[in-house]
């Protein structure tokens, strides 16, 4: 089969959701001996860039979403160890530790930005609910993140990530990890206010902005 | 039907399994099975559905979802099982109509059905919004307590206790939950409607314990209003959830479980959003023991509740309810739009116009979803109360006229709709009455609205 020809069957496979299909021909490319490296960005990134499209559009939905990023990770399951082989470097985009703030339980939308920040390639540690001040800062030097990301669908929850912040300042960590602060009654007013570094009003801006800071 | 201890049993023994296997493996396969099984289909031209036959499909659906699938408790990370036969005959005994309030402001909240003129909706205004203090929360509550078109409030919070910004689950956050109930009732007694019933015990409240301390007999809530129980999306609920109905069971409040299926997320597009919204009826019966219920569905993107396809499943919720079951519910939309915004009169009509000819009551719709602080004001709450005292007497066949016209209004700029003007910018803060550009605002949309045939009543 001709490169181009394999490139475009890894791509439609995964729009298609088809782990099995995804895999053969991902271990095809390297019984030939083509280029990982080549086979992400040329084919599984494109698609992902697409699913996230038709997510946006109301063509997918988040179930679909999640396995598409199940594929991605099983496919780079397979190339990563080659890249390493052959001297090569894949890094993640950068490393984001997020959650919902501390007495907030509202998930759905940080699981949205979570996913969507994976399928766009980083490596994203998710805390899950309820998260505490503390816990964020922890688990960000833990997982040695570069970007802590603060979901909070409360008014009364949104404080919660000015403290975060403030735990940064007081533990001397403040220009360690970047701060990007979402979720419903959250705007860039507060952002500013609260000093945070990034803001987002959707997952679609999370992204684009968590590349920014990372970049 | 199975008593309440049999569901605290189920959650501390039912079937262990991972929230994620619960939601990927469990749910969203089984609603895309069940789309096919009953061969559901939106259609997203006729948003007020005119088939009885999709809607009794969507309601068996909900059934067999229900009864195949269960309800998830997060903390216990088991199943709440529940049979068939459980299921059908919760739907048999539901509830029925149901009074709330006292005195002259005593109502029956009655149960609908698609086309019926005769049956006018329960009319709820206001919504949990926060505001800059409790002053300017008292002076909505009044607000509201003049449209003499509700028939009950949800009632708001503020932002700052004293001096100091509070945050739920501290200790000020539960003192914010104890004066918000006071001073909504204070509010209410002094615009001469003590009787009228807060349906929405305790918006600030972010678990039980606030909710309990706030519902103390003598700060202002009484067994004659309603509390709001929240479901988590899908098909999920709380140890949290669950102890609030353990406390309100034993006092005598009246639950109201809240549940609303997102479209775009574990339910898929809009014909799983439905079943879904129709299947947190169910368990609201069955496993919150609910005399009343709130339903919401929202959009995965926008997280409002006036697209197409969610407006399709609230037509659809709506008359797969009303025909099946005897149970009290109303629809709660978000708007994109907020206070001033022409956007936000539009997609409240088309919202009501809907839910109401479907069999539905309904709540005024929240403007700029209800996110922003200081963005809900009685005047188009005002309006909204309007549109829903006479939505009752459009057919569904002529609601969906409308409703095809009014869409294509705001569709395009849903997604960059503007959240409106504060209540201070709308409002004279000193005397509590809208300001003359918004009087003249609401007039002139009022008027849009009539010619295209919303049949108010003045
Ligand atoms: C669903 C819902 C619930 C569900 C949550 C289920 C769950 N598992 O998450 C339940 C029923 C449990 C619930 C409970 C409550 N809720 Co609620 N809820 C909602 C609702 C309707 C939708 C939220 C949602 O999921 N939207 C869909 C997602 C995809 O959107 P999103 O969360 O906004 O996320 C997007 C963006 O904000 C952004 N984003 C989100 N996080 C982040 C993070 C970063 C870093 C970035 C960059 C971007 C970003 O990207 C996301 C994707 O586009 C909103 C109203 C609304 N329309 O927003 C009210 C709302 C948020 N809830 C509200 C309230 C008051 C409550 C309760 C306190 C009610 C009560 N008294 O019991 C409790 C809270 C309990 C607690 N301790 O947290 C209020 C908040 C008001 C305010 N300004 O503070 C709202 C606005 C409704 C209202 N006014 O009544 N709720």
């Amino acid at each position: 089969m001709e490169t181009e020809e394999i490139l475009a069957k890894i791509y439609d496979a995964i729009i298609e959701l088809d782990e099995a299909k995804t895999l053969e021909m991902v271990n095809m490319v390297l019984n030939e001996g083509l280029d990982a490296i080549e086979v992400i960005s040329q084919a599984m990134s494109p698609a992902m860039v697409e699913v996230g499209k038709g997510f946006e559009n109301g063509k997918m939905f988040l179930p679909e979403l999640l396995l598409s990023a199940d594929i991605y990770q099983a496919a780079m399951n397979i190339l990563q160890p080659k890249i390493l082989e052959a001297g090569g470097t894949v890094e993640a985009l950068g490393k984001v530790v997020i959650g919902t703030v501390k007495g907030d339980i509202h998930a759905i939308g940080k699981n949205l930005v979570s996913t969507m920040l994976r399928t766009a390639g980083f490596e994203v540690h998710d805390l899950g609910i309820d998260v505490p001040p503390l816990t964020f800062v922890a688990q960000a030097e833990k997982f040695q993140a570069d970007v802590i990301a603060l979901s909070a669908l409360l008014t009364t929850t949104m404080e919660s990530q000015r403290v975060v912040i403030e735990a940064l300042t007081v533990e001397g960590l403040r220009d360690r990890f970047k701060v990007i602060v979402g979720g419903a009654p959250v705007s860039r007013q507060w952002a500013e206010e609260i000093k945070a570094d990034g803001y987002g009003k959707d997952a679609v801006q999370a992204v684009e902005v968590t590349k920014q800071l990372c970049s | 039907m199975i008593d309440f201890v049999e569901i605290c049993r189920r959650v501390a023994t039912g079937r262990l399994v991972s929230e994620e296997k619960f939601d990927r493996v469990l749910f969203y396969p089984k609603v895309k099975e069940l789309i096919q099984r009953y061969g559901i289909k939106a259609d997203l031209e006729n948003l007020v559905n005119q088939d009885d036959g999709i809607a009794d499909a969507v309601f068996h659906a909900a059934v067999d979802l229900v009864s195949e699938v269960g309800v998830y408790c997060p903390d216990s990370q088991r199943i709440i099982e529940l049979s068939r036969d459980e299921v059908l005959e919760a739907v048999r005994e539901a509830p029925g109509p149901c009074w709330f309030g006292e005195d002259k402001d005593r109502k029956l909240y009655p149960v609908r059905k698609p086309d019926s003129p005769d049956i006018p909706p329960w009319c709820h205004i206001g919504g949990g919004v926060i505001y800059e203090n409790e002053d300017i929360a008292f002076k909505v509550v009044e607000g509201i307590a003049r449209i003499s078109e509700a028939d009950s409030i949800s009632m708001p919070t503020f932002r700052r206790l004293r001096d100091m910004p509070i945050s739920t689950g501290s200790p000020a956050g539960l003192l914010t939950c104890i004066r918000s109930v006071e001073v909504a009732r204070s509010a209410l007694r002094q615009s001469g409607r003590s009787g009228m019933p807060i349906l929405n015990g305790i918006p600030g409240a972010g678990s039980a314990v606030e909710t309990i301390a706030a519902s103390c007999p003598g700060l202002g809530l009484r067994p004659s209003d309603g509390w709001i129980i929240g479901f988590l999306s899908e098909m999920k609920v709380s140890f949290d959830a669950l102890n609030k109905c353990a406390f309100l069971l034993n006092t005598g409040g009246r639950i109201g479980p809240e549940g609303g299926s997102i479209l775009g997320g574990y339910c898929g597009g809009p014909e799983g959003t439905a079943i879904t919204n129709c299947a947190y009826f169910i368990v609201g019966i069955l496993v919150m023991k609910g005399r009343f219920q709130i339903s919401f569905p929202t959009d995965i993107n926008l997280g409002c509740s006036t697209t197409r396809g969610v407006l399709w499943g609230v037509g659809v919720t709506s008359q797969a309810m009303s025909r099946n079951i005897n149970y009290p519910f109303h629809m709660l939309g978000y708007c994109m739009g907020g206070p001033m915004t022409k956007s936000y009169f539009y997609e409240d009509t088309a919202y009501l116009l809907v839910a109401i000819p479907s069999g539905a009551s309904a709540q005024s719709c929240a403007p700029a979803k209800a996110v922003v602080d200081n963005h809900m004001t009685p005047l188009e709450l005002k309006y909204s109360a309007e549109v829903i005292r006479c939505a009752h007497k459009l057919s569904r066949e002529e609601a969906n006229e409308i409703v095809k016209r009014l869409v294509p209004k705001y569709e395009d700029n849903l997604s960059s709709a503007s959240s409106g003007k504060s209540y201070q910018e709308c409002f004279d803060v000193k005397t509590g009455y809208p300001k003359k550009e918004y009087v003249d605002f609401y007039s002139e949309i009022k008027k849009e609205m009539a010619n295209m045939g919303v049949p108010f009543d003045y």
